[in-house]
């Protein structure tokens, strides 16, 4: 066998290296997605968590406060409780590495002292850092750096760090350096230390604190200690242990993953039509050979192992150039999914990737599995070979007999079962079924293939021969005969296709929505936020500058707002609390009933709140029912007045009024951006510039102008959907290669029939034409099929996978310039793919003709 | 009028040289209906391809009422085949996706122009080759003799000058092939086409009015005889 392998196998892969490769990359496509998603999902979550840890240290509870924290009194509140043993108090704030360094910095504020129990610093020690310790309690402007971040900016002892935090901008003096240990280690070094008095100061925070971290005396349950805290503590105060930060995480990661997993088994569902292709070309090209290893005694079994073996290289080839495709996929999926953690959870900087066997294996599996089952029926064609082929070299022309009713019928209930479980409702939050119904109709439409193809052709067939002539009828002609090898390549075209089609749908389906709200929502001329703003929107806007807007000439209204993340039960959401009166009177919110100045109102006067439909979806609450929010003042139950549509986050999002949000927020005084509605005739430029003038020189802010927020939101809308399209192109191109495989295949197949059209006086222009004429039917087919196909999973997309998992209303629009980009592409492409079957039908010299049989 | 000036045509295999035809002249009289005869391998396809268009000769010439179709390029020889000659081949070679009477319009059509204006002869010839009502089926719904009447019918739909017919009867039981050979040089006498028939059957041979015998690439006698059915 292995030698046979040897022999046969090796030999032949080798002098069709194109063919392989191409197999080999449809399969690697299908693992490169799959492994990137799920090695960037697992590669943000290790550095999520070596995070959390990190910065816990030894704490065994963590006192935790939400939005600008809780006051300092409650320091003593928490040390003095029962079963606590040591307590110390933690200042986080996310700044931004001022320019050029331009890098996010987790500034930890922390007492040196009670710190010293519960991590591990080490400093770098040298003569000059002798005493560096004891500086960070006298002087006030004292900040410690990683090693590893101050040498990749080249910064020294007693250099200065200038950092943006909120709207300041602020600056340190670099008085040590900690290893790349213990706490060190989180966001892959980017941190610094203060002690926690300069911090207080340096972020207008003085007398609150973020964090306290608790060590317990042995033998207390730690249950009870969270108890009797709790019942010490505000509400919106939580007392948790540090991985239950972690949880929460993984479930979002998880929806994230995904949508994108459903794109790797759409590629390798396409490696499986790859596979048939190459193989049923290999058995076909080598039937002489076959028959003559039947003739010499070779077993069927034998023969079958051969051909599967071949395709488990590809195969398995294929997998490992996958591994290597998926990593720099993960590269480039973990940067976004690291955005989004850190949007709403914590600042995390992933850059290192940890790959795990598993998920190498769980792979490389299904891409065997795919080899096997591409390989299977060719194979097994291959088997019955007889001996006596061998004598009739090259004309038996073999159909594998397909019973077209029969497949159209498994279709059929292959769809019929994809659209039961459409309409199942999701598991544990995830559209599980969704995608199983996704995977279903890729199924049955590919079951359905030979029919439609059978039936397109038909339709087709006239204005073929009306247009085309004798080309075009026989062409037609050709493509309805040779079902069996055609119905495989468009299939997989199709899929691509469909893939395509169903994703571009979705993206611009959204993205119209997108932009029809951002048109509404962002209604004002000018928007102002702090410069420092990376996440966790912490920092505010100089009060002194937010005071002064009202009077700059050119202004009729300032609406100010709050955002502070919280936590709603088990979810993360955001609260924006705003100027409703202003926002009512020149804004907008899109409700998703009821009138929007009643819903406004409402929240005005009567304290009540909107939310985003995302939350809605998520906590299963809507117009009329109460939330539960944590305040400082207790957990309120506040009404919902109204719903609204928002695309911002995959989270969800509260709104309500400035004076509901002061009154269970007193202590915060923060305005973390600012919206500014012009007079119809001022200048946004000059106000614009106005603002800029009365900042002082420690201050930085952005001013953007409601033309550039709306195309900064689109653009980080286009960014993120970027990789899909590449993925796609790329699907697409493997594909077409497909139908090249097959017309060689085919041509192939036919060489007695070119041979006596030419003898009997075809031109080779003829004759080439109807190949790449029926190239061209080909990529038609696969076109309308793939339309069909591609706007039945859009709308799943839509109503049920995107329902479920996020929860956004998406109005479903085909668009029309898309599907024609996607024709005149599709066509082009096969077109040109007939050219190099065309070349090699006519290669054949017409003499042979007579000799052929 | 064919004439045939020291054709040769040699291949190569591998280091061997193989002489398929040597040094033929010869001269076929317009309606003349003429059948050459010889052993397997003598070079009997090797001259009908030559004669029919299909591959060129290392030297000599081959003049189709004075052209000489040696000289001719690519396309002008492809419009030879296609207009002047009609072939009929051993393994009968019908295309598998036309229809009885596609395949018999199948030359007038690749001339670009539509089959429906030429279904008159179509039918015409169908009906010579008493095939008329199987004109709407596929070549695997009929018999092998029925396909090598289609064939016979297909090589006159040009009106060629001349049609070649290599072993039509090497494929089909004696019976039948008396059929085909009966049907090919009545009508041959019908349209006074130039018919030449390579075979080495006797019998086949029978039909012709003149026989020509190969051996080893040459022609080594002719034989005129008069009353050839
Ligand atoms: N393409 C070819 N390559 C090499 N030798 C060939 C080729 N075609 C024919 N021959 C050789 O030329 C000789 C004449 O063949 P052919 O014309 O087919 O004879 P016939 O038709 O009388 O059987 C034979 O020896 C044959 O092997
Ligand atoms: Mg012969």
């Amino acid at each position: 066998m292995l030698r046979l392998w040897r022999w046969f196998s090796f030999r032949h892969l080798r002098s069709y290296k194109g063919r392989a490769l191409l197999c080999l990359l449809g399969v690697a496509l299908g693992v490169a997605v799959f492994i990137g998603i799920k090695t960037a999902a697992s590669s943000a979550m290790s550095s999520f968590q070596a995070t959390v840890t990190s910065l816990a240290g030894t704490a065994e509870l963590q006192v935790i406060g939400q939005g600008t924290g809780f006051p300092e009194g409650l320091y003593a509140t928490v040390v003095s409780a029962d079963g606590v043993r040591a307590a110390t108090p933690v200042l986080e704030f996310n700044v931004l590495a001022a320019p050029p360094l331009d890098e996010p910095l987790l500034m930890l504020g922390i007492d040196v002292f009670s710190d010293q129990e519960f991590r591990q610093y080490q400093f770098i020690e040298s003569e000059q850092t002798s005493g560096a310790i004891l500086s960070f309690l006298t002087e006030p402007g004292a900040v410690a750096l990683t090693e590893k971040f101050a040498e990749r900016h080249g910064l020294n002892l007693n250099d200065q760090l200038e950092i943006f935090a909120g709207s300041k901008r602020l600056t340190f003096t670099l008085r040590t350096l900690l290893k790349l240990k213990g706490p060190a280690r989180a966001l892959e070094g980017n941190v610094a230390l203060v002690d926690i008095a300069t911090a207080q100061e340096a972020f207008d925070r003085i007398g609150r604190l973020d964090r306290i971290d608790l060590l317990l005396e042995e033998k207390t349950s730690t249950k009870m200690v969270v108890e009797d805290l709790r019942k010490l503590l505000p509400a919106d105060v939580r007392v948790e242990e540090p991985n239950q930060r972690l949880g929460r995480i993984q479930e979002m990661v998880d929806a994230y993953r995904l949508n994108l997993l459903a794109l790797s088994l759409i590629a390798l569902f396409v490696g499986i039509f790859l596979i048939f292709n190459a193989v049923a070309f290999a058995v076909s090209k080598r039937r002489f050979e076959i028959a003559m290893l039947r003739v010499l005694g070779t077993q069927r079994w034998q023969i079958l192992g051969l051909f599967l073996g071949e395709a488990l290289i590809v195969g398995l080839l294929g997998a490992i150039l996958g591994v290597g495709l998926g990593l720099v996929m993960a590269k480039l999926a973990l940067k976004a999914m690291a955005q989004t953690i850190s949007e709403l959870y914590l600042l995390v900087r992933a850059e290192t990737l940890t790959l795990s066997p598993l998920v190498i294996l769980l792979g490389t599996g299904p891409a065997l599995g795919v080899a096997l089952l591409g390989g299977l029926v060719p194979s097994l064609e291959a088997s019955r070979t007889l001996p006596k082929e061998a004598l009739y070299r090259g004309t038996l022309e073999r159909r594998l007999h397909m019973n077209i009713g029969k497949v159209s019928l498994v279709g059929g209930v292959v769809l019929a079962l994809g659209y039961l479980c459409s309409q199942q409702p999701p598991v544990d939050g995830l559209p599980i079924f969704g995608f199983v119904a996704a995977f279903l109709i890729l199924a049955g439409f590919s079951f359905l293939a030979p029919a439609s193809v059978l039936l397109v052709n038909r339709v087709l067939a006239p204005v073929l021969a009306r247009t085309f002539k004798l080309e075009g009828q026989m062409a037609s002609r050709y493509l309805g005969r040779s079902l069996n090898r055609s119905a495989v390549a468009i299939a997989s075209l199709m899929t691509a296709l469909a893939m395509l089609i169903s994703i571009s749908i979705l993206i611009l389906s959204f993205r119209q929505t997108v932009v029809v709200w951002t048109e509404q929502i962002i209604a004002a001329d000018i928007y102002i936020s702090p410069a420092g703003r990376i996440t966790g929107q912490r920092g505010g806007l100089p009060s002194k500058l937010v005071d002064s807007l009202p009077q700059l000439p050119g202004v009729t209204a300032v609406e100010r707002l709050t955002e502070t993340p919280i936590r709603i039960g088990e979810v993360v959401a955001l609260l924006d609390a705003t100027d409703l009166v202003v926002k009512e009177k020149f804004g907008r919110i899109m409700y998703r009933r009821g009138s929007s100045r009643d819903i406004m109102r409402r929240c005005r006067e009567q304290g009540q709140v909107s939310i985003s439909e995302v939350l809605s979806n998520r906590l299963g609450l809507g117009e009329g029912d109460t939330i539960e929010i944590p305040t400082p003042k207790g957990v309120e139950s506040l009404v919902i007045a109204g719903v609204f549509y928002d695309y911002r986050t995959e989270g969800g999002m509260v709104i309500m009024d400035q004076s509901t949000y002061r009154r269970y927020w007193p202590e915060d005084r923060r305005y973390t951006s600012v919206a500014l509605y012009l007079d119809s005739n001022a200048d946004p430029e000059e106000v614009r510039a106005q603002i800029r003038r009365n900042l002082d020189q420690s201050q930085e802010v952005f001013i953007t102008s409601n033309r550039e927020l709306r195309r900064e939101i689109l653009r980080i809308f286009d960014q993120t959907f970027s990789i899909t399209y590449a993925l796609q192109i790329i699907a697409i191109v493997v594909a077409i290669f497909g139908i090249v495989n097959t017309l060689i295949l085919l041509v192939r197949e036919r060489e007695r029939d070119i041979g006596v059209l030419k003898a009997v006086g075809a031109t080779n222009r003829q004759v080439q034409r109807m190949t790449v004429l029926e190239a061209g039917l080909m990529g038609f087919i696969s076109f309308v099929l793939g339309t069909v196909n591609g706007i039945l999973l859009s709308l799943l997309l839509i109503f049920v996978i995107n329902k479920q998992s996020f929860g956004w209303t998406i109005q479903f629009s085909i668009p029309p310039g898309m599907l024609g980009k996607t024709l005149i592409l599709v066509l082009v492409c096969s077109v040109l793919a007939g050219i190099a079957p065309a070349r090699a039908a006519v290669s054949k010299k017409v003499s042979e003709v007579m000799r052929l049989e | 009028m064919i004439e045939l000036e020291s054709l040769t045509k040699t291949y190569t295999l591998g280091r061997q040289r193989i002489v398929a035809v040597s040094d033929v002249s010869l001269r076929i009289r317009p309606g003349e209906f003429t059948a050459i005869m010889g052993k397997s391998g003598c070079g009997k396809t090797t001259l009908l391809s030559l004669m029919g268009g299909l591959d060129r000769p290392d030297s000599g010439h081959i003049r189709v009422n004075g052209q000489d179709i040696t000289q001719l390029a690519d396309q002008e020889l492809t419009r030879y085949r296609r207009d002047q000659v009609g072939i009929i081949f051993q393994f009968f070679n019908l295309i598998p996706i036309l229809t009885v009477a596609e395949n018999v319009a199948l030359p007038y059509s690749l001339q670009g122009k539509s089959s429906a204006d030429i279904w008159e002869r179509v039918q015409a010839l169908l009906r010579d080759v008493d095939l008329l009502e199987r004109r709407e089926h596929y070549p695997h719904e009929i018999s092998g003799g029925e396909m090598q009447r289609v064939a016979i019918a297909r090589a006159l739909i040009n009106r060629p000058r001349l049609v070649l017919a290599d072993e039509p009867t090497g494929n089909l039981d004696s019976r039948t092939g008396h059929q085909v050979m009966e049907i090919m040089a009545e009508l041959s006498d019908r349209h006074k086409t130039t018919f030449i028939l390579a075979t080495h059957s006797e019998e086949a041979a029978s039909y012709a009015g003149r026989r020509l015998l190969m051996r080893d690439g040459s022609i080594r006698s002719v034989e005129e005889s008069q009353e050839g059915t």
